[in-house]
């Protein structure tokens, strides 16, 4: 039997290069959306891809590509027995390490005038990805994880 | 950013009219409010009901309204939708703002409050 016999492979059902800006993220944010509703993936498990999504483009957008709106994103979204998995790739700037291995709320036990109104990215990817591969390989960003259906 | 706003008592009502508050409208958000909020001193509820997307920038733009309001007057939200209200549990800010589930009601605790 061969291996792609016995591995199915996933189910592709975007593949896209955009410019790093933030009209173009809201596009393919509603992209994304229009093809997963044609999948079996449950409403919820919809939801939470079309908002990690959000965070991590607009993080390649604002941090990565900060400012050079010529340069493209690659996306990649597909569907396997196990929820949706998705990939970005950038040629911007690596990503800070500590922010792959987990993130804190900011806090919020302030005064008002003292309220974070940023940091609240890199929480929400944590805890929606459930498998998440950082490659630095010759100046490109590839960022992959995966989202599995949430118990119900 | 279209938001409509009328006076409901002393309440400030806001109706957002866009489907989301992210990266590209969060600024606009957040500057049409300060317009419409200004001189107003006053409770202010904002009708979410038509927002179906929030990103952590509109969630920031959520933040500085609450700001805006100062010490003495809470963000109030009503109708959050399921997008809006699982990036607020997630991020914990459910517990910052005010939630409601209903305009109406939102509107007549404020005006007596």
């Amino acid at each position: 039997m061969s291996r792609a016999a016995a591995e199915p492979a996933a189910d592709e059902l975007i593949r896209a290069r955009f410019p790093a800006t933030d009209l173009a993220v809201r596009e393919q944010i509603a992209r994304v959306r229009v093809c997963l509703c044609r999948t079996r993936a449950s409403v919820a498990l919809q939801e939470n891809v079309a908002i990690l999504l959000g965070e991590i483009l607009n993080n390649i957008v604002e941090h990565s590509l900060a400012g050079r709106h010529d340069a493209r994103i690659a996306l990649a979204v597909s569907r396997d027995a196990d929820g949706i998995c998705v990939e970005t790739q950038d040629v911007g700037e690596p990503l800070p390490p500590q922010l792959l291995t987990s993130a804190r709320l900011p806090e919020t036990a302030v005064d008002v005038v003292n309220m974070p109104e940023g940091g609240f990215g890199w929480f929400i990817i944590h805890a929606l990805a459930d498998e998440m591969v950082y490659v630095r390989d010759e100046g490109t960003n590839r960022l992959s994880f995966r989202l599995s259906e949430p118990a119900p | 950013m279209d938001i409509d706003s009328e006076l409901r008592g002393n309440v400030r009502l806001l109706t957002l009219r866009e489907a989301r508050i992210d990266a590209a409208g969060s600024m606009a958000f957040k500057e049409k409010v300060r317009t419409l909020i200004e001189d107003h001193e006053g409770p202010v509820v904002i009708d979410m009901d038509r927002v179906e997307f929030l990103d952590s920038s509109g969630l920031g733009a959520l933040v500085a309204v609450m700001k805006m309001l100062g010490r003495n007057r809470s963000l109030e939200l009503a109708c959050c939708g399921p997008v809006v209200g699982k990036v607020l549990t997630l991020t914990r800010m459910d517990r910052i703002f005010v939630l409601h589930n209903d305009v109406e009601a939102a509107v007549s605790a404020r005006d007596a409050a």
